[in-house]
């Protein structure tokens, strides 16, 4: 699966596209499955005890546990609440969207582009992107004040 | 200015097409995703399981990722997250050195390696990838949640009835 970073430029390429003005609130989002996921660390304060009683990365790579840690997670935020939950979820989905091109043995799935250890490739084709993008919203928002 | 305004129309047309295209093509992916995903998910189980009660899935194929902990000439052990103790895998001819990275596939076998004949599984390697950048993945990941932390706190300002707009 990327790493963090990853999950964070792709979430700013979205807002970039979809001109979204509340940029933290998507990228939240993104690094929320992988942080909610690491609970799982939990068990090992309990030693002995079996382990993954509940698999909280499993958990919290699923949309519908997603959908439902959204409209909890937006409660903290003093910002239109339904705003909130959307813009959360959609940084939810794009980075179960950036997980799903991870490439397994087990399925030839419909999007396996790289492995999970190959995530520099990520960073480097997300970093460009991003700065492509930056660079054209300049150019537009320089013609927009010559014009 | 008319064909100056003409163009900003046509310009912010095209945007607005563009993202549309954009917005469909991202939920159709993501729709094909979810559909491998539910698919990958039948055929995978919770390692711990496999290694508990191994009888039950003898035949079965499985894929598993770790550290090589160990390597027996044949049979290496390999540490998943998952488990609580290292997978066995029969690799034959392998080149592997300890705390190498890899993802292993092949079919589950159960036999008696224990002395006191308690059976045990093992995973028969058919298909090795070496995954030795995955630890660098953390580092870099332990960064960019600074760099997100950066971000956050200055958009967004802490108080007692939650997180507000930062002026």
């Amino acid at each position: 699966m990327p790493d963090i970073l990853s999950h964070i430029l792709f979430a700013l390429i979205l807002t970039k596209l979809f001109n979204i003005k509340r940029k933290t609130l998507v990228v939240l989002g993104a690094v929320l499955p992988d942080i909610l996921g690491k609970l799982k660390m939990i068990n090992y304060l309990t030693p002995g005890a079996p382990p993954g009683i509940v698999d909280f990365s499993n958990l919290f790579h699923s949309p519908i546990p997603l959908f439902v840690s959204a409209f909890i997670v937006a409660l903290f935020f003093e910002y239109p609440y339904l705003g909130s939950v959307f813009f959360i979820f959609l940084g939810n989905l794009s980075h179960l969207l950036l997980d799903g091109t991870t490439k397994s043995f087990l399925f030839n799935g419909y999007l396996p582009i790289l492995w999970a250890d190959q995530f520099y490739i990520w960073i480097i084709v997300l970093s460009i992107t991003y700065c492509l993008l930056t660079v054209l919203d300049i150019q537009l928002i320089k013609d927009q004040q010559t014009g | 200015m008319r064909l100056k305004r003409m163009k900003n129309k046509k310009k912010s047309d095209l945007s607005i097409t563009i993202r549309i295209i954009l917005g469909i093509t991202l939920l159709s992916l993501f729709t094909l995703i979810s559909i491998q995903n539910i698919q990958l998910k039948d055929n995978q189980t919770n390692l711990q399981n496999i290694l508990d009660h191994p009888s039950l899935y003898e035949g079965r194929p499985y894929q598993t990722s770790g550290r090589v902990m160990a390597n027996q000439g044949s049979y290496i052990f390999v540490l998943d997250s998952e488990a609580t103790k290292p997978v066995p895998v029969l690799f034959l001819n392998n080149n592997l050195k300890i705390n190498d990275n890899i993802v292993v596939y092949g079919e589950i076998h159960v036999d008696q390696l224990h002395i006191d004949g308690t059976p045990d599984m093992y995973i028969l390697a058919e298909k090795v990838h070496m995954a030795n950048s995955e630890p660098y993945k953390y580092i870099i990941s332990g960064i960019a949640l600074i760099i997100f932390a950066f971000m956050f706190f200055k958009e967004w300002s802490f108080s007692w009835t939650g997180f507000q707009e930062s002026e």
